[in-house]
């Protein structure tokens, strides 16, 4: 009678949610917490800044190849001040945010409905497996002979490599839904559709958002390497490897930082706010 | 005080053939249930028992229209059942608790599939996390809770949609002993409270002579039901009256007897 669970539930509580009363925070503790995380996150990154610094400053190698962090700086600010850097973030989010909605959507509907129907899983398997092994830069040369240098072959092959992306994702993801939820939704009258979208869609989300990262991710790679090969009049990429020309590695190292940068912001904003209010919030994932 | 009301389940010469794939173009028929025949008279608490492997499982997913079965006829309320359906509640080992929605949220699922209107399915949910006793935890997500709880929420969940048969797949087997006895006892009161029919699958036995007005007893495969044993005792049982423990024994010989133990010998089927 006097079992653990019954006593838990006879005075309502259970680990992490019983009514907590909370005082005011301990910003000592906030302090040190966020301090320390961000020490740890920072000091490397000094630590190079710092490394580089000496290099490039030591005269042992050569200010074309190795400009000091104020050069790179400076040509940075002038970018930014004659616009030219807004442009080309503008173009270059442009096509990723464009391209990368399109694979979402079109990924994520072949890959749930891969996992559904045995038939069109038979029939999209194959070729998606091949296609997973192909680069998607290998299709550039192909996709511009088709459609010249223009934005929509960018868009294109940037769109058909993330929604392979993501259907191998959701697809996966389908799959792996618990059978018994299934098997609970289906007891409970859910049926066809309503099975799909209340049940399968929410169990095969973990899977579906780690799919939306890396397709994510890929995409950003392929706009920057897309706009060396596409050569088109603007964009991040476009813009470092005509830096070459020029001889301007201050303009090429700037370049790379703010891809890096641009990437980890659209990573952390879009898919991690996803994720906090999804699959964080269920538990089915945790940080 | 056994009970007397209308049937509420017949199941009649029911079959179940599962074909194997063995590759190569091969297959195997395995026969996992042979001419299953009971009937389940209306707010009887029924449970099925027998060795692993007997199909007692399969029964109920048959049953819960889950499965489908190879020939022979599942009759509830006078209707075939040969699909799932809003007449009978299931509740699983596994609990199945659906992790992306609040406990809430779990026990409005069937309420929401069954079109019963907003306003009508809140008092509803209160008045089950009551019965299961987590009325704290309406908007708490299942991983916070302990595994007996999240069987409570399935258990509330079945109920919700107001069902007339529930289905329970070994529900507590996947529990501690403790908590299994607690929810036993909180099982007993539910039932007691709803009136609901019951067709309960258990391998053990003692919670079989805890819960039952009858138990079935299954042979090992093909199952088929062999023995039925009625459990005439008042609700709640003390599992240590004599009464009780006699009821347990023979409950407990005779499977021990179905499952190729010879008479004459102390039962060996412990729970």
């Amino acid at each position: 009678m006097a079992s653990a669970d019954k006593a838990r539930t006879q005075t309502g509580k259970t680990p992490g949610t019983e009514e907590r009363v909370l005082g005011p925070p301990n910003w000592g503790v906030v302090f040190r917490n966020s301090g320390k995380a961000f020490f740890l996150m920072a000091a490397p990154l000094v630590g190079l800044l710092i490394f580089w610094e000496l290099l490039a400053h030591s005269g042992t190698l050569h200010p074309v190849l190795f400009p000091p962090l104020e050069k790179i700086w400076v040509t940075m600010v002038d970018q930014a001040k004659s616009g030219i850097l807004w442009l080309d973030i503008y173009v270059s989010l442009y096509r990723l945010l464009v391209g990368a909605f399109l694979a979402l959507v079109s990924g994520t509907v072949v890959g749930l409905v891969m996992g559904m129907n045995q038939t069109v899983e038979r029939i999209l398997a194959p070729p998606m497996y091949f296609f997973l092994a192909v680069p998607g830069l290998a299709l550039f040369p192909i996709v511009i002979l088709w459609f010249g240098l223009s934005d929509f072959t960018l868009i294109s092959v940037l769109w058909f490599e993330g929604m392979i992306t993501v259907m191998v994702n959701a697809w996966t993801g389908v799959k792996t839904v618990d059978a018994s939820l299934i098997r609970a939704g289906r007891a409970m009258g859910a049926k066809g559709m309503t099975l799909f979208f209340q049940v399968m869609v929410p169990g095969a989300l973990p899977n579906l958002i780690a799919g939306y990262r890396i397709a994510f991710s890929r995409a950003w790679r392929i706009v920057v390497t897309g706009e060396m090969i596409v050569a088109l009049e603007a964009g991040l990429g476009f813009r470092i490897f005509a830096a070459r020309d020029f001889l301007a590695a201050d303009m090429m190292y700037g370049g790379v930082v703010v891809v890096g940068i641009l990437g980890v912001i659209v990573e952390r904003v879009c898919l991690r706010s996803i994720e906090l209010a999804t699959v964080q919030r269920w538990g089915t994932l945790r940080e | 005080m056994a009970i007397q009301g209308p049937v509420k389940l017949q199941v009649t010469g029911l079959d179940k053939v599962f074909t194997i794939d063995e590759g190569w173009g091969r297959t195997t028929d395995i026969t996992a249930l042979e001419s299953v025949n009971f009937e389940v008279r209306s707010g009887e608490f029924i449970s099925l028992i027998g060795p692993s492997g007997c199909g007692k499982s399969t029964l109920l997913m048959i049953v819960a229209g889950l499965y489908e079965k190879t020939s022979g006829d599942v009759v509830l309320d006078g209707h075939h059942i040969n699909d799932t359906g809003f007449d009978r509640g299931v509740v699983f080992q596994e609990f199945a608790v659906f992790p992306w929605l609040t406990v809430a949220g779990n026990v409005r699922f069937g309420m929401r599939m069954k079109g019963i209107p907003k306003a009508e399915r809140d008092p509803v949910v209160d008045r089950l996390l009551r019965l299961v006793e987590l009325e704290g935890f309406k908007d708490v997500y299942p991983y916070r809770l302990s595994g007996g709880m999240k069987q409570r929420v399935g258990i509330a969940r079945a109920l919700a949609f107001d069902p007339e048969v529930m289905l329970m797949d070994e529900p507590f087997g996947a529990l501690d002993a403790q908590t299994r006895s607690s929810l036993q006892q909180l099982l007993v009161q539910v039932w007691m409270e709803t009136h609901k029919t019951v067709l309960f699958v258990t391998h053990s036995v003692r919670e079989a002579a805890y819960l039952s007005d009858r138990v079935l007893l299954m042979s090992p495969r093909p199952g088929r039901i062999a023995e039925e044993i009625k459990i005439d005792l008042p609700r709640p049982r003390d599992v240590l009256s004599v009464e009780f423990l006699e009821c347990e024994r023979k409950v407990a010989e005779t499977l021990a007897g179905l499952m190729g133990q010879s008479g004459g010998q102390p039962a060996w089927v412990t729970d």
